[in-house]
């Protein structure tokens, strides 16, 4: 789904949006369906990282020049790697 | 308890188990609509203010096309409600702030539809604004003739943007314009 640049940057705004609602608690919550290196401020709280602010979200790619997605299926999680060129 | 209008994003997204970001990638349009103070006035059809029949015509057009409209209201501040429901904010009407809010959703093929009944607090900035935007805003006036100069204004933001602009028939009718825009 989010290997398309348009559905990955629809889902981005939709997920910046749900931020501002605060609807992200009252729901149940699921985590964000992108990946990357994400440099954060934050605290430890009982053991847990807790992010205040992102402050850079970094693609992760291999050294064919692919882009890292991932995403839930069930109790694990997916990995594909996207050829670059769709995100250009 | 919240109260859910039928067809919105949050009553999708709870309905399906999803997250409110994944029920967003159906999206069609962002409604702008203006929640100032002049939305007060109680001089929409059979009495109604333009505050109530803004709700009552935006929970119509989500009955009607379930999961598509994300609804923002905006006056001095712009906020997301996904529950349907526009927020009565009063104070003034900062389509900058508007603006600047939904840009994230710029260029994502969702088509923005700003609807005011009045003049912005600072016109020309909002132009400047819209004219960096790569998707069309498209404009409804739905207020009344001669008060302020806002159907102009709001002529002139949808042609800067290569967007369209409606007049609603009366006061406060925005669901039919916006039908119209999205080609129903």
């Amino acid at each position: 789904m989010l290997s398309n640049d348009l559905m990955r940057r629809k889902y981005d705004a939709g997920l910046s949006f749900s931020a501002k609602s605060g609807m992200v608690g009252q729901n149940v919550w699921r985590p964000p369906v992108r990946c990357g290196m994400v440099l954060a401020e934050g605290q430890y709280e009982v053991g847990r990282f807790v992010v205040s602010d992102i402050i850079a979200w970094d693609e992760i790619m291999d050294s064919f020049g692919r882009v890292m997605v991932t995403y839930w299926q069930g109790d694990t999680f997916r990995t594909e790697w996207i050829s670059n060129d769709i995100f250009s | 308890m919240t109260y859910l209008v039928k067809g919105s994003l949050q009553e999708i997204t709870q309905a399906s188990g999803r997250s409110l970001a994944e029920t967003f990638l159906n999206v069609d349009a962002i409604v702008l609509v203006d929640m100032s103070g002049s939305m007060a006035a109680n001089d929409a059809p059979g009495g109604l203010s333009r505050y109530k029949m803004a709700e009552s015509e935006l929970a119509k057009l989500q009955n009607e096309l379930p999961g598509k409209i994300a609804v923002i209201a905006f006056s001095s501040f712009a906020l997301f409600c996904p529950t349907g429901k526009p927020e009565r904010l009063g104070a003034s009407t900062d389509m900058v702030e508007a603006l600047n809010f939904v840009k994230i959703a710029d260029d994502t093929g969702i088509r923005f539809i700003m609807v005011s009944d009045g003049y912005p607090n600072d016109s020309e900035d909002t132009l400047r604004i819209a004219r960096t935007f790569k998707s069309k805003i498209d404009t409804v006036f739905i207020g009344p003739e001669g008060v302020s100069n806002g159907r102009d204004f709001l002529e002139r933001l949808a042609q800067a943007t290569g967007g369209q602009f409606y007049k609603s028939k009366e006061i406060g009718l925005l669901a039919e314009p916006i039908k119209l825009l999205l080609g129903m």
